[in-house]
This record gives structure tokens, C-alpha cells and sequence, in this order.
């Protein structure tokens, strides 16, 4: 898949391109809105990052642009700027999605996942873990055919471990992904630590659970 | 007052109206009579008997026309109020009486109109007089309204389009309004200049704002993005990695102590509307919704009691989410160990009251007064938050008009209450 990062701010560009070629993504980068116009006018692209704010151009210019000149492209924009009315106006002008800076990148990469299930009409999303049939559509689990009963934000954790799959996700990436949209006074909260010991207790009565790893001190991580 | 003085003199002129014109109708009728005894003759009516005379009444007793001979003197045509009883009945008549001479004999024309028809005749010029009164009043109320609202339209667009729907400079509405008054022009330019200004005042702070945002968030994000990254390295060691945890905790703190500034700014610069209508159990099931998991780390019991729900009106959800969020948040961070937190709704005469009341560790009460300060803390063990939970709370409480009281007690509980005027 072709991304077009279009990112006036050089170091986050640099560390965008080298997450995202990890995962697999060939990144093209463009600091200024001319240079990207141009390489949008010339290249088809699967996902267009667009920040905007760009000094030389109105992003969203960039973006209606973007929906002429190469209409399957998925557009997601980033902003520091924090105000909703850059986030209305990009959706209404048909942007995929919004991200607030700054994010996390496996945020971004859950975000991209989604527009690529979306876009491919992937309707059956199941992921197996040893006995345990995980339908991410559904948002239901069995084991063996038994139904889990896990609360929402159970459920939420377990498949952003999934979408991550066999990578480690740290306790700040988890809550970030899980409370990020409420803005609550603790900065370090062990929160997550509490969801997670329900999560494996839950999961463990009804088969193992040693894919379902700690990594001391840092995170969580999947292995399958 | 003209209006009243009219009505208190009318029906007394209407009286006097009507009794000169029952008197005037009485000689007219002298005169018709006397003329047609003059053309007849007066042997029509008396007869060559003695002791004739002559007397006419309709059956109602109404009108009586009575001519008698007599022996005063000629005299003058007097007319006053008498009774006089005819078929054995008394009625009281407005009577003239007349002399004439026919003849050598002097004879008396008695012509009586009851009081009745006077009365009649009294009473029906009143009900002219009232309905004519009542139709000139309604016509004169009608003109004047509509042509004062006609001369003062231009002044109510104004008040209506202007003053009335301006809920934000933003969505002001700055079409000129359509009038060749000069004073109404001049209004309705002076209220445009002003909106225009206080938009623009409004505007600078917004960019301000924003681009404060985006000068601190961009760095914040570039090293958010270059510590993931970094981790990422296989080759890393543990103490390395723990490291970089470390960093992204700070960085983390630093992230949300800004956005928690931003966002007070930009409600006390008023970038958030105020266009939701939320009820008050729906807002506490939904926070509860959200944080009841954490609950079960203290093994804190939640007990609910809304006694009465209620309609919150023109606000922002995601305001008082975030509000509510925090004072329960607190609840749970200050609680003791199986401590419980109750939330309730009441109902008072003014106002309803949203209150989260717990037993945990309580505030001192010289510390009461500080708690909604930015950056505050007092218990010093304490290191996660960044005190600026309760500055949020204040500021959104302030944002949409609420009172926030507390009640504490070190050791026992403190009890958290919002206070909803009524309308």
C-alpha cells in the first residue's frame, strides 16, 4: 500500500515513514502543499496523511484536491490546532478520518486497519487464538464455541492487543486508546493494570492463556 | 381618562336626551291633535253630553290621549312626571297638559307617555351609545397597533434578527435592516460596528489559542512519535526501554497539563456552544457507565439515587461529561478502602441539586477554599494528578451558570454538590 505523508514538520515525518515502512506501507513524504498537489497529481495512493497545518497551503484545499485527482484514496488529517471545526469541516469534505496531535502511532495504524477492512468490504473479521474465535465485527469471543462475557472496555483492550498482534503495547499506549477522549486529572493511572487482571481472569477459566504476555514494566503483548 | 369621564357623563346625557325628546314627541303630538280637532271638529271626540270627555289609550297603558272640559284658566303647556291610574291600574306617565278654547269652554288635552317607553327609549340609546363607544374603542386600539407596529418595525427586526438570536459572534446576523428612519439606521449600523468588533476580538483570541495549540502539541509530538519508535528497537535493552517509559510518562503529563489549559482558554474565550439538552440521569449513568470499573479496585459500593430527573437545558454534553467525570474520578481517588460513593438527584423550590458524596479522606477544612486553584495539591502522597481536575470542574460549572458547593470533613467524606437553578 502507498501512503503520502504530507507533513510540514520534518522529524515527524522521518518518524511516521520509518513506523509505518515496519508495517509493511511503501511512505512518499511531502513537506510543503505544493509538493504534495504535485505528487497527488501524479501518483495513485491508497492513504494520503494529511497534516493541516501547512504553512503554504490551506489544507483543506489539499484535501478536495486530493478527492478529484485520486478518488479511492483514504484521507486522514492531522492537526495541532485542536479546534472541531477543522475536524467537521474535513469530514464533511470527505476525509476517512481525524486525528488530534499529537497520537500515537499504533493509533494511526488502528485507524488505517479500519479504512483498509472498511474499503475491502471485509465483513468477516475473525481472528483465532488457539481455542479462543475472536469476531472482531461482532465485537463477540467464544472459546470452543462457549460464548465469553467480556464488558466493553475488555473487549476494547483485547482488540487493540489483536490489532497489534505480537507487538509490545505499552500501559500509555492502552490507556491513551481506551480513555484518550476524556480529559481526567490522572497522569499515570494503573488503571489499565485493573481491566487487564478482569480481562485474564476472564480468559482463563475457560483455556490457557500464555499467549496473552507482560512485559515487565513496559506493556502487553500478544503472541499468535 | 378621557374615556373614563365620557363614560361617567354619557348615560346621564343619554337621559337628558331621551326626556327631551319624549317631550318634544309629546307636543308634536299636542300639536297633530290640536289640529285635528280643529280640522274635525271637536264634536268627534265630545259629545253634546254633559260631563263628556274623551280618553285614548292603547292596551299596554303606553300612550293616553284624554281631553276633558274645564274650568281653569288658559294656560301655559306644562309638562311633568305623574301617575294616573287607568283600568283600575296606576302607571306612571310623562304628561303634558294643555288648554284650549273651542267653543266658549275651556277644555284640558292631557297627552301622557309612560315613564316606561321614556325608559325604553333611555335604555336603547344607552346600548347604542356603549356598542358605539366599544366599536370606536376596538377601531382606535386596532389603528394604533398596527401603526405603531408598522412605524416600529424596523426597530423590533432589530431587537428580533439582532439582539435576540445573537447567541455568538459568529452566527451574528449583519444584513442591514430595511428602513429610511435615520434613527433606526443609525441603531442598527452602531449594533453591527459593535458585533463586528467583539467578533474580531473574539476571532484574534481563537487564533491565539490555536496557534498556541499547535506551537506546543507539535513538538509534544514529535518525541511522542520518536520515544514509540524507539522502543520499538529490539536490539534495546530492558533498563533502556524503561527508560523511555519513563520519558513518555513525563511527556505524557506535560501532553495533558497543556490540554487541560487549552481547553479552559477556550471556554472562558467561549469556542463551545451551549445547544444541548441532556437529562440529568442519562449524563450520571453514562459517567457511571464509563469509570464503574474502577470501582472494584477499592471495592468501593456506588449507590444512586436520583429522587427526580431532569431536563438540563442549552449546554454542552461533552462539557458536563467531562465535568461530572472528574468530581466522581475524585470520589474514587480520595476513597478509603470498601468505601462507597453515593450520587443523588434532589428537588428543591429553585433549584435541583447533583450530588457525589463519599467517605474517603476528606479535605481540610483551611484547604476547602483553595481546591478549585490550578495546580493545587494536598495530599502528599498524591504525585499522579496534576491538580487541575477541579479548575476544569469550576470552569465549566462557571461556563454554563452552575454553583459548585463543597462539604468535607479530613478522615470522614466529602460530599460534591451542583446546583441547577430553575427557570
Amino acid at each position: 500500500m502507498n501512503v503520502l505523508i504530507v507533513e510540514d514538520e520534518k522529524s515527524l515525518a522521518k518518524e511516521m515513514n520509518i513506523f509505518l515502512k515496519k508495517e509493511g506501507f511503501v511512505c512518499d513524504i511531502a513537506h510543503t502543499g505544493k509538493d504534495a498537489s504535485e505528487k497527488i497529481f501524479v501518483t495513485p495512493y491508497d492513504f494520503v496523511l494529511l497534516d493541516l497545518g501547512l504553512p503554504d497551503y490551506e489544507g483543506l484545499d489539499l484535501l478536495k484536491e486530493t478527492k478529484e485527482s485520486n478518488q479511492d484514496a483514504a484521507i486522514i488529517i492531522l492537526t495541532a490546532r485542536g479546534g472541531t471545526d477543522d475536524k467537521i469541516k474535513g469530514l464533511d469534505l470527505g476525509a476517512d478520518d481525524y486525528l488530534a496531535k499529537p497520537f500515537s502511532l499504533l493509533e494511526l495504524h488502528s485507524r488505517m486497519q479500519a479504512i483498509i477492512r472498511r474499503k475491502h468490504g471485509l465483513k468477516k473479521n475473525n481472528v483465532t487464538i488457539r481455542e479462543f474465535e475472536i469476531d472482531l465485527q461482532n465485537r463477540t469471543i467464544h472459546c470452543k464455541k462457549t460464548p465469553v462475557n467480556l464488558t466493553k472496555k475488555e473487549f476494547d483492550i483485547l482488540h487493540y492487543l489483536v490489532l497489534h498482534k505480537n507487538r509490545v503495547v505499552t500501559r500509555l499506549q492502552l490507556t491513551e486508546h481506551i480513555w484518550g477522549n476524556i480529559l481526567e486529572d490522572d497522569y499515570d493511572s494503573n488503571y489499565i493494570d485493573v481491566h487487564i487482571k478482569n480481562l485474564r481472569k476472564k480468559l482463563s477459566t475457560y483455556d490457557d492463556i500464555e499467549w496473552f504476555g507482560t512485559v515487565r514494566g513496559i506493556g502487553y503483548r500478544l503472541e499468535i | 381618562m378621557i374615556i373614563a369621564a365620557f363614560i361617567l357623563f354619557v348615560p346621564t346625557i343619554i337621559h337628558k336626551v331621551a326626556l327631551v325628546h319624549n317631550d318634544y314627541r309629546l307636543k308634536s303630538m299636542k300639536d297633530q291633535v290640536l289640529k285635528i280637532i280643529k280640522k274635525v271638529g271637536l264634536e268627534q271626540f265630545i259629545h253634546d253630553e254633559p260631563d263628556s270627555s274623551f280618553a285614548s289609550y292603547n292596551i299596554l297603558k303606553e300612550e293616553y290621549i284624554s281631553i276633558v272640559p274645564t274650568s281653569i284658566p288658559l294656560t301655559d303647556i306644562k309638562i311633568e312626571n305623574s301617575l294616573r291610574s287607568i283600568d283600575n291600574e296606576v302607571v306612571d306617565y310623562r304628561v303634558l297638559d294643555c288648554t284650549f278654547m273651542d267653543g266658549n269652554q275651556t277644555y284640558l288635552l292631557e297627552i301622557g307617555r309612560s315613564l316606561a317607553t321614556v325608559e325604553d327609549f333611555d335604555s336603547t340609546l344607552k346600548k347604542i351609545a356603549f356598542y358605539v363607544l366599544i366599536l370606536g374603542l376596538s377601531i382606535t386600539v386596532i389603528i394604533d397597533i398596527a401603526f405603531s407596529k408598522y412605524l416600529l418595525r424596523p426597530f423590533n427586526r432589530i431587537i428580533e434578527d439582532k439582539l435576540i438570536t445573537a447567541k455568538h459572534p459568529e452566527t451574528f446576523n449583519y444584513t442591514p435592516i430595511n428602513t429610511n428612519t435615520t434613527d433606526f439606521k443609525y441603531l442598527d449600523d452602531t449594533i453591527n460596528e459593535m458585533m463586528r468588533k467583539i467578533n474580531d476580538a473574539f476571532l484574534i483570541e481563537k487564533e491565539f489559542i490555536a496557534n498556541v495549540s499547535h506551537e506546543l502539541l507539535t513538538p509534544i509530538s514529535i518525541l511522542q512519535t520518536r520515544l514509540e519508535n524507539m522502543l520499538a528497537d529490539s536490539s534495546l535493552s530492558e533498563e533502556s526501554a524503561l527508560k523511555i517509559i519513563e520519558s513518555q510518562k513525563t511527556l505524557n503529563r506535560l501532553n495533558k497539563i497543556i490540554k487541560t489549559l487549552l481547553l479552559i482558554s477556550k471556554i472562558e474565550n467561549d469556542q463551545y456552544l451551549k445547544n444541548d439538552n441532556v437529562s440529568a440521569k442519562t449524563l450520571v449513568n453514562e459517567v457511571v457507565t464509563e469509570i464503574e470499573e474502577r470501582f472494584t479496585e477499592k471495592n468501593i459500593q456506588l449507590k444512586l439515587a436520583i429522587e427526580k430527573d431532569f431536563i438540563i437545558e442549552n449546554c454542552n454534553k461533552y462539557l458536563l461529561f467531562t465535568l461530572l467525570f472528574n468530581i466522581v474520578n475524585n470520589a474514587i481517588k480520595y476513597n478509603k478502602e470498601n468505601g462507597w460513593i453515593h450520587i443523588s438527584i434532589k428537588e428543591n423550590k429553585d433549584f435541583y441539586t447533583l450530588e457525589v458524596q463519599d467517605n474517603g479522606v476528606g479535605i481540610e477544612s483551611e484547604n476547602i477554599k483553595f481546591i478549585f486553584d490550578r495546580f493545587k495539591k494536598f495530599n502528599k502522597t498524591e504525585t499522579e494528578s496534576y491538580g487541575l481536575g477541579l479548575p476544569i470542574v469550576k470552569t465549566i460549572a462557571n461556563f454554563h451558570g452552575l454553583k459548585v458547593e463543597v462539604f468535607s470533613e479530613a478522615n470522614k467524606g466529602s460530599t460534591f454538590e451542583i446546583i441547577f437553578a430553575k427557570k
